[in-house]
């Protein structure tokens, strides 16, 4: 919102408000909205004596003539203005939110300087300082429409900001070129020599001169007692030997410490290459070498430094090796025979040196080499930096402007006022982009997107091209105007259609959400992806612009279609809080879910309690049919827990439960946590679920638990702790179940929290801030020992764990037609053969699968030990279904962070269980049974339809996936109705499609790497099975 | 001299382990971006957070613009706190900007470390030849005009992008941190590191190092990472953070912190 004039005028000194009230006049005569920082620049140069018109004066181009120029600065900023829509006269148009930002940048640089206050100023309160009209319009002078208004008629503002704070007396002093940093308002008065004045606290700095940090390295290497030959290692080596020679041919004092100045420096770099790369005499190099040595001995300064140049030289492919260790004996005895000699050289890399190393082993005590790594040449710095200050016009995005569809650029300035939705915009742009073709001003534009000086270049010879141009400038106008009027009606459609925000309170935006001038599309997003070829191609298509200059903060990153999405994740947590597990949306579901709830309005209007411990477990069991015992359990706990058996924190009355779920069935805990959820708070959405151990498994693709989002992945606390992010939640909601999956894989920070909440009622997030748990129930499952040992000690061996059910994919699936080989068994007068797929084309799970199967051929006592192991590996890493090598690594780490740390985190684990109210045991899941049903199920289809002399073969991986389903689905039925309908669907396709004989053997196999597309109503099966 | 440069570069010292940690913050941020890793540390090592020169948390005098020119002065500074300090070894972590910092420091003092544990390091940012560096130079001067034009539109493009725009908190905090840095440093300390190049003098490392890279990293593309264990001269590993993002301790400290871990026991 724009700033009334009393307020923003009570931050500024007489003189400044008197600027400001000019501005206001400006705005006011031209009917404006607002007063912006254009008006203020128009007011601040309308007197021919004011100190704005005064530096422009002083830092202008002496290129043009003075009158002209001022002329340009006075169209560009009129010009602009006109692009403003007007409004109907205020008698005091509020000050903009850009200009009133201007005002509070000068205030803070004015704080930041206190030195530089009148005296006046001293006793004000720093909150309420005056602003100076300097500052005023030292900080007008940064916003980008300003600069780029002067930009236009060839000033720079970087130069005006200079000439602003440097007396006039004193003469023009340019921006210097080099080694200078970038001016900004904050650092200006920095640039006062006479300032510099604070001590550095650093060791090492000798601030040299022009501070040439690598040859400032190299001079104190060679002062050196030992190791005083500096070797220089990097890519930009040779440069920085270069700069340091010339430097010290030049005799710039301060190169060289004060011990060796007036070193003299020999390069006998290209003697060398000679005589190494194309053979010459030895004579040759051993004369000039034997020079060398009679001017060391002759020479009354410190001493000579030998530069020998690129070591590649001497390692090169085509450097013969006798050549070589000439050359280096030859130095070597040199070195020797003279102390005041140096020598010094460089190595584009370690390699070469590397190679040069083992040719002569002793090269770095023969040499006393000292390695001196060159990270960056200097000859660069200063060429980024005298290219800086080139670019100082600070016209926004200067040299972008090149290409002729940028003409919308000036247009663009307007255009950033109206806020168009999405689509109309675009609109927009078409009719515009076709008024601007029509209007055959390609000349025009190209004139129009020149910079101005050119412009000015092309008037100063003649005035009346001068006027020409000026003319053409107005033509511009008319053109502009065209193109308002259609961008004016284009708003008015869209204001209409799609609710956009009110005119007023969007025409101008606070300084940061000014879009620039952004680029033609096409180029910012090609020079994004450039940029950041890895960022995702939806997410370049939804921001439009890039992001690197995109001075939007771009909040719509977040919906892109990723798993990131932030509405996904909503979405999870409903679907899981309404006890569906499942995403479909098939009318059985929606009528079950509608049953389930008028049951449970019935419960409630009834004077149904959920603290009753027999319709808590009636619908806990409804859920959840397999578990009769610990839902038993869990009915009993919760319903004394409400029914307040005086359970207290200290003094406090304890309204939090705690439940532990221990033993297998992950389905089964979750299902019944999502049920406590929905019985006890009556919302759907009471269920925070957070999977402790997801950073040590791995996210596997395509598992079947994927899909229902059952693997509550990390992605979701990305940026937060999970202590935050549970924190979070509990804030958001006074009625919570908090289901931790995974308790022993706790790290220090959620233990220590979940200690103090389950101690005090009170859970503290990362920062100490406490949070009541009074109603909160804490489920928290965990497959530890305790729970497993006497489950899995049963007498059956079990063919299908819950470990390799939990690996499920959801793969397609197809139906193969081969030969029967060798003598086909027929087990139980099935004619129906699961198939374990031992040997085949899936090495990354057939290790793991190994001791599974091999459990169920094995004798009994020999499957103790088996599940014992297996027990063993089920708790130290979630997923089985990881590949081997990355077990192998983790299981390494683990063993490396067995030091004091796990098991610290064991005993926790014990005492923070032995604090629960309860803790619970499920039974595991019976897979085999159900494998059993399903398969007699499927026989019994497959008789009926194919007949019963032909067998069936069913992969072990297709049968995992359908037990998978048949865990998850919610429906006692549902597995069963899909066999009835799609598999035996495709057996009577593939009974019409093929001949069948009694040799046929039929196969249902995964199609592994194709993900199921349409899943079969009710399960997480697919649809159709593939016939081939 | 040795306090007042740990004054001014507000060293603190934490935890009440018995091995030292140095964790070094890298371009934009300042040592307030380790916060979410701390805690997992503090019982285990003794920790030395400190500020480089170019951070918003420093006072701006100390950066004198002809001294920062290249990173020795960095790796200076670093040295002399781990001396006034009294630390005769260390385990060093070191993110962007200070990767590159612990990199030359462990060549210049190869005995004070134990390990380096790079994030998002990088020993070139521009493209050569030969080597994918992930920028171009043209490409970075428009980048550069972008920031001295509007600082304060560039923080924020650049910071969502930099460390991912789904987690909101982190893209303020780095703004926040980012937008403290006065913008002239700013500017000119990206110049310098966008200016230094590494790969020369990489193999001179030999301290052990492991080289945290993430998966979508719009500054380091992935084959940096293996460029880096390649030609750095000590025993090197390489572990693939799956989160997108430059600023893995910002936006992932959850996943950060266990491989942080395993990476500084062995």
């Amino acid at each position: 919102m724009p700033t009334p004039v009393s307020i923003a005028r009570q931050c500024l000194t007489d003189e400044a408000a008197r600027a400001l009230d000019d501005a206001v006049g400006v705005a006011r005569r031209r009917s404006h909205a607002q007063t912006t920082s254009l008006h203020a620049i128009s007011a601040l140069l309308a007197f021919p004596s004011s100190t704005l018109r005064d530096a422009c004066a002083r830092a202008r181009s002496s290129a043009y003539s003075p009158r002209l120029q001022f002329r340009a600065l006075e169209l560009s900023v009129g010009v602009s203005l006109d692009r403003l829509p007007s409004s109907k006269a205020l008698e005091e148009p509020p000050v903009s939110n850009s200009l009133m930002a201007a005002i509070k940048r000068s205030q803070a640089s004015q704080r930041r300087h206190p030195e530089n206050f009148h005296l006046q100023q001293q006793n004000q309160t720093a909150s309420f300082l005056r602003v100076e009209l300097k500052h005023f319009i030292l900080s007008i002078l940064d916003d980008p429409i300003v600069s780029r208004v002067f930009g236009e008629a060839g000033f720079r503002s970087c130069d005006i900001k200079i000439a602003m704070i440097q007396p006039p007396l004193s003469p023009v002093s340019r921006f210097p070129r080099t080694r200078c940093p970038p001016i900004f308002l904050c650092n200006l008065t920095d640039s006062d020599p006479a300032r510099r004045t604070f001590s550095f606290p650093f060791a090492g700095v000798s601030g040299s001169g022009d501070g040439d940090e690598n040859s400032r390295r190299i001079g104190e290497v060679l002062t050196r007692k030992t190791g005083k030959n500096p070797l220089l290692i990097g890519v930009c080596s040779s440069d920085a030997l270069r700069c340091f020679a010339d430097c010290v041919e030049r005799r710039k004092g301060d190169v060289l410490p004060a011990e060796i100045a007036g070193l003299n420096l020999i390069c006998i770099e290209k003697e060398i290459s000679e005589f190494v790369g194309r053979g010459g005499s030895e004579d040759k190099l051993g004369l000039k070498l034997k020079e060398l040595g009679h001017m060391a001995e002759q020479y009354s300064g410190p001493g000579i430094a030998v530069n020998f140049g690129e070591l590649k030289a001497l390692v090169g492919d085509d450097a013969p090796g006798e050549a070589a260790s000439f050359v280096v004996s030859k130095l070597t005895s040199l070195l020797k025979a003279h102390p005041n000699l140096w020598l010094m050289g460089s190595s584009g890399s370690y390699e070469t040196y590397l190679k040069f190393l083992t040719q002569f082993p002793s090269i770095e005590e023969d040499w006393d080499l000292h390695l001196l790594p060159i990270t960056s040449s200097r000859s660069s710095v200063e060429g980024f930096c005298s290219r800086s200050s080139l670019m100082g016009s600070f016209v926004p995005f200067a040299g972008f402007f090149s290409t002729p569809t940028d003409f919308k650029n000036p247009l663009n300035s307007t255009n950033q006022s109206i806020t168009l939705c999405h689509l109309c915009n675009e609109k927009c742009e078409q009719e515009v982009s076709a008024i601007l073709k029509g209007g055959s001003t390609i000349s025009l534009a190209d004139r129009y997107s020149g910079t101005l000086p050119s412009w000015l270049l092309m008037a100063e010879p003649d005035t009346n091209k001068g006027a020409d141009a000026v003319k053409a400038k107005d033509d511009g106008r008319a053109l502009n105007d065209k193109v308002l009027g259609v961008q004016k009606k284009w708003y008015d459609i869209c204001q209409r259609l799609h609710h956009a925000p009110p005119y007023p309170k969007s025409i101008f935006q606070p300084v940061p959400q000014i879009p620039l001038p952004v680029v033609s599309e096409s180029e910012s997003v090609n020079f994004q992806s450039k940029l950041a070829g890895s960022v995702s191609k939806s997410k370049q298509v939804e921001t439009r612009s890039s992001p690197w200059f995109s001075p939007c903060p771009l909040p719509n990153l977040s919906l892109a279609p990723d798993r990131t999405s932030s509405s996904c994740i909503t979405s999870v947590t409903t679907d899981l809080g309404l006890g569906t597990l499942y995403a479909s949306n098939s009318q059985e579901t929606k009528r079950l879910n509608l049953q389930g709830h008028k049951e449970r309005m019935n419960y409630f209007s009834g004077q149904m309690d959920a603290r009753d411990f027999k319709s808590l477990w009636r619908a806990l069991a409804s859920k959840v049919g397999w578990q009769d015992e610990a839902i038993c359990a869990i009915s009993q706990t919760v319903s004394s827990c409400r029914t307040g058996n005086a359970r207290r924190h200290g003094s406090n009355l304890k309204g939090d439960i705690w439940l532990s779920f221990l033993g297998p069935d992950k389905v089964g805990k979750k299902r019944i946590a999502a049920a406590l959820a929905e019985i006890m708070f009556r919302s759907s959405k009471s269920l925070v679920s957070v999977d402790l151990g997801y950073q040590h498994g791995s996210n596997q693709s395509n598992s079947i638990f994927d899909q229902h989002e059952l693997n509550s992945c990390g992605i979701e606390f990305r940026g937060k702790t999970i202590t935050d992010y549970i924190a979070g939640e509990l804030r958001k909601k006074p009625q919570l179940v908090v289901f931790l999956e995974n308790i022993d894989k706790a790290d220090l920070l959620v233990q220590t929290s979940l200690s103090q909440a389950i101690r005090t009622g009170k859970f503290p997030d990362s920062h100490g801030r406490e949070i009541s748990i009074n109603h909160m129930i804490f489920v928290t499952t965990a497959t530890s020992k305790k729970g497993n040992r006497n489950l899995v000690s049963g007498k059956e061996p079990v063919e299908f764990s819950e470990e390799r059910i939990l690996g499920a994919k959801s793969w397609q699936m197809k139906i193969l037609i081969g030969c029967v080989t060798g003598e086909a068994s027929r087990s139980n007068g099935m004619n129906v053969l699961v198939t374990p797929r031992e040997g085949t084309s899936n090495p990354k799970s057939t290790s793991k699968r190994k001791f599974i199967d091999t459990g169920s051929f094995a004798e009994q006592d020999k499957y103790l030990e088996m599940s014992k192991r297996a027990c063993k590996a089920s708790n130290s890493y979630l997923d089985l279904n990881l590949p081997v090598e990355e077990l192998e690594e983790d299981v390494d780490s683990a063993n490396c962070d067995s030091d004091s740390l796990s098991e610290s985190s064991e005993a926790w684990l014990e005492e923070f269980l032995d604090q629960m109210d309860e803790k619970v045991t499920f039974k595991p899941f019976n897979f085999d049974a159900v494998a059993q049903k399903l398969l007699k199920e499927i026989s019994l289809n497959f008789q009926k339809i194919i007949g019963s002399d032909i067998q069936l073969e069913i992969d072990s991986e297709v049968m995992v996936q359908i037990l998978a389903a048949a865990w998850l689905s919610e429906k006692g039925g549902a597995v069963d109705d899909w066999v009835e309908q799609v598999l035996s669907k495709s057996f009577t396709e593939a009974r019409q499609r093929y001949r069948l004989t009694a040799q046929s053997l039929v196969k249902l196999v995964p199609c592994e790497g194709l993900s199921v597309e349409e899943q079969a109503p009710g399960v997480c099966l697919p649809a159709r099975i593939i016939l081939n | 001299m040795g306090n007042t440069l740990l004054e001014a570069l507000n060293v603190r010292v934490v935890g009440n382990g018995e091995r030292v940690l140095v964790l070094a913050h890298g371009f934009g941020t300042d040592q307030s971006a380790w916060q979410r890793i701390l805690p997992y540390f503090l019982p285990h090592f003794r920790i030395i957070l400190y500020d480089l020169v170019c951070a918003g948390s420093v006072n701006p005098d100390y950066f004198d613009f002809r001294r920062y020119t290249t990173l020795d002065a960095f790796v200076d500074d670093l040295l002399n706190i781990l001396d006034a300090l009294g630390v005769d070894r260390c385990a060093y972590v070191g993110h962007s900007v200070s990767a590159m910092i612990g990199i030359l420091a462990s060549i210049r003092r190869p005995e004070l470390f134990t390990k380096l544990v790079l994030i998002g390091a990088s020993p070139r940012f521009l493209n050569d030849h030969d080597y994918h560096g992930g920028f171009e130079e043209g490409e970075i001067e428009k980048v550069f005009s972008a920031m001295e034009a509007n600082y304060d539109a560039w923080v924020h493009g650049f910071a969502p992008l930099s460390v991912g725009a789904d987690v909101p908190a982190a893209v303020r905090e780095f703004s926040r941190t980012l937008f403290n840095m006065r913008p002239d440093i700013t500017l000119f300390v990206s110049r310098t590191i966008f200016n230094s190049d590494l790969r020369g003098v990489l193999g001179l490392v030999k301290v052990p190092c492991c080289i945290i890279q993430t998966a979508k990293d719009v500054s380091v593309p992935t084959s940096v990472a293996l460029y880096l264990k390649n030609h750095l001269g000590g025993r090197n590993t390489v572990e693939m953070l799956n989160v997108e993002g430059h600023l893995p301790h910002l936006s992932a400290p959850m996943l950060l912190a266990p491989v942080l871990r395993r990476a500084l026991s062995r």
